[in-house]
C-alpha cells in the first residue's frame, strides 16, 4: 500500500512538472511576440536577431521601420498561445499599437492576427503572421 | 602577478612556434586574396553611387527615357488606366495642398500664364489630383508603404499592403513617389525599401517617378543620393524637386526644417514664387504634362 502511494505521488509530481514545463514553453512563444511589439514602439532594430526567425528577419526589420516616422506606444498588449504543434505555435494578442503624428492618432488593433512562432536552435522566434 | 603574465605573453610573441607562423601566413594570404577579389568586384561592376553623384545638378523635370516609355507602354497594354496616377508618400503627399485643388473648380486655383498648358493636363488626369491615396499618410516611411499594419482593411483585401491596395483600386499608369523624410533617422534601410517599392511598381507595368525631397534631416543628403541612384539604376524619371526650391527663402522650408512653405495656389501672383508649395505643384504639373503627351503618343501608336 505504501509503495502504491509513493508511485502515485511520483506520477503526480511528474505530471505537475511536465505541465509547468509546457506552460513555460508556451509563455516563451507568447513572450517573443510581445517583444516584437515592444521592439516596434521602441524602434529596437538591434533586437530583431533575438525575436524573428532567420527567414522572417528582413520583414521584421521592415515592420519596425514602418513605424519610424511616428511616435508609437502599446496599449494593453497581451499575447497568449492559441495552439502548439511540436516546434510551431500560433500566438494571438489583444490590445493595440497607438501611433501618433502631430495631432493625428492611428490605432492598430492586434486582435485577429495569428502570429506563427517557431523554435529555432531551441528558442522561440516569430516567423510571420 | 599581472606584469609577470604580460612578460610571458611577450615572450610567446617574440618566439612564435613554426606552425603558428605558417597559420599566420596562410591567413594573410587569404585576406590578400579576398581583398583583391573585392577590389576586382568594385572596379568591374558599376557602383550605384556613381550614377547620381551630381544629383543636385540634375534637371527639375526629367526627360522620359526609352525604358520609362517601355514601362508605360507595357502597363497600358496590360490594362493600366492611362488617365490615372497615384501618389505615394508622407504628410507632404497626403495633404490637400498637393495637386488636390485641380479636381475642384478654378475658384480654388489660378493657373496664370500656365493656363493653356495645364488645362489639358487637368482634363486628362481628372480624378487623380484629389484622390486620397491609400499609400500616402502622415508619418509614412518607405517601409510603411510595404507594411500591412498600415493597410486600410475597410477598403483593402487580406494580404494587401498600402501600395498594392492603392494600385489595385486606382490602377494607375504611373506613380509619383515622394518618400524619405521619415526615413531620415535610419538611412541604411531606406534604399532597400524604396527598391522594393520600385520593383513592385514596375512589375505591375506602372512607371515609378521618384522625387527628391526638400529637407536634409539626415544631414548628409544621403537619402536624396539614394533616390537619384535608384532612378539612374532603373532608368526611371527623377523629379528633382529639391533643385526647384534652392533659390527661395530658407530653401522653401518652414522653421522645423521639414515641411514646405505655403502660399495660396495662384501662379498669377509673383509673391507665390517665394514659397515651396507653388513649386511643388507647378513642377508636378509640368511633369504631368510631359507624361500625358507620352501616354497620348503611346495610345495613338
Amino acid at each position: 500500500m505504501k509503495q502504491l502511494r509513493i508511485v502515485i505521488l511520483f506520477c503526480l509530481v511528474i505530471l505537475i512538472c511536465s505541465a509547468c514545463n509546457a506552460s513555460s514553453k508556451e509563455s516563451g512563444a507568447a513572450k517573443v511576440v510581445e517583444s516584437f511589439y515592444h521592439a516596434i514602439v521602441n524602434q529596437e532594430r538591434d533586437q530583431v536577431g533575438t525575436i524573428a526567425c532567420a527567414a522572417w528577419e528582413k520583414t521584421a526589420l521592415r515592420e519596425i521601420d514602418a513605424f519610424m516616422g511616428v511616435k508609437a506606444e502599446l496599449s494593453n498588449v497581451t499575447c497568449s498561445v492559441k495552439e502548439t504543434n511540436g516546434d510551431t505555435a500560433s500566438v494571438i494578442c489583444t490590445g493595440k499599437i497607438a501611433a501618433s503624428y502631430g495631432n493625428e492618432i492611428t490605432d492598430f488593433p492586434l486582435d485577429g492576427r495569428i502570429h506563427t512562432v517557431v523554435k529555432e536552435q531551441g528558442e522561440w522566434r516569430l516567423c510571420g503572421y | 602577478m599581472l606584469w609577470k603574465a604580460y612578460l610571458i605573453d611577450l615572450r610567446i610573441m617574440k618566439k612564435p612556434k613554426p606552425h603558428h607562423l605558417y597559420n599566420s601566413l596562410i591567413l594573410i594570404c587569404i585576406c590578400l586574396l579576398l581583398s583583391s577579389f573585392s577590389y576586382y568586384q568594385t572596379a568591374a561592376d558599376p557602383k550605384p553611387s556613381d550614377y547620381g553623384r551630381t544629383w543636385q545638378n540634375l534637371p527639375i523635370i526629367p526627360e522620359l527615357s526609352d525604358t520609362a516609355k517601355r514601362i508605360l507602354a507595357d502597363g497600358l497594354r496590360r490594362g493600366n488606366n492611362p488617365n490615372a496616377f497615384s501618389k505615394v508618400g508622407d504628410c507632404d503627399t497626403s495633404t490637400d495642398w498637393y495637386l488636390s485643388n485641380y479636381d475642384l473648380d478654378e475658384r480654388y486655383y489660378n493657373l496664370g500664364e500656365y493656363a493653356d498648358q495645364f488645362r489639358p493636363v487637368i482634363d486628362f488626369f481628372r480624378g487623380s489630383f484629389g484622390r486620397r491615396s491609400l499609400a500616402a499618410k502622415p508619418g509614412f516611411s518607405a517601409a510603411s508603404v510595404l507594411s500591412n499594419y498600415w493597410t486600410d482593411y475597410s477598403i483593402c483585401e487580406t494580404g494587401e499592403v498600402p501600395i498594392t491596395c492603392e494600385y489595385r483600386i486606382n490602377n494607375p499608369a504611373f506613380v509619383l513617389i515622394s518618400l524619405g523624410t521619415n526615413d531620415g533617422y535610419n538611412p541604411p534601410s531606406f534604399k532597400d525599401n524604396l527598391r522594393a517599392i520600385i520593383d513592385l511598381t514596375i512589375e505591375q507595368g506602372r512607371l515609378p517617378i521618384l522625387m527628391t525631397k526638400a529637407d536634409n534631416v539626415e544631414k548628409d543628403f544621403s537619402i536624396n543620393q539614394d533616390i537619384a541612384d535608384l532612378a539612374a539604376e532603373y532608368d526611371i524619371p527623377l523629379w528633382n524637386f529639391w533643385a526647384a526650391i534652392q533659390e527661395i527663402p530658407n530653401h522653401g522650408l518652414v522653421e522645423d526644417g521639414i515641411h514646405l512653405t505655403f502660399y495660396k495656389e495662384d501662379f498669377s501672383d509673383p509673391e507665390s514664387f517665394q514659397y515651396a508649395w507653388t513649386y511643388r505643384n507647378l513642377t508636378a504639373m509640368q511633369l504631368l504634362d510631359k507624361v500625358r503627351k507620352i501616354i497620348k503618343d503611346i495610345s495613338i501608336n
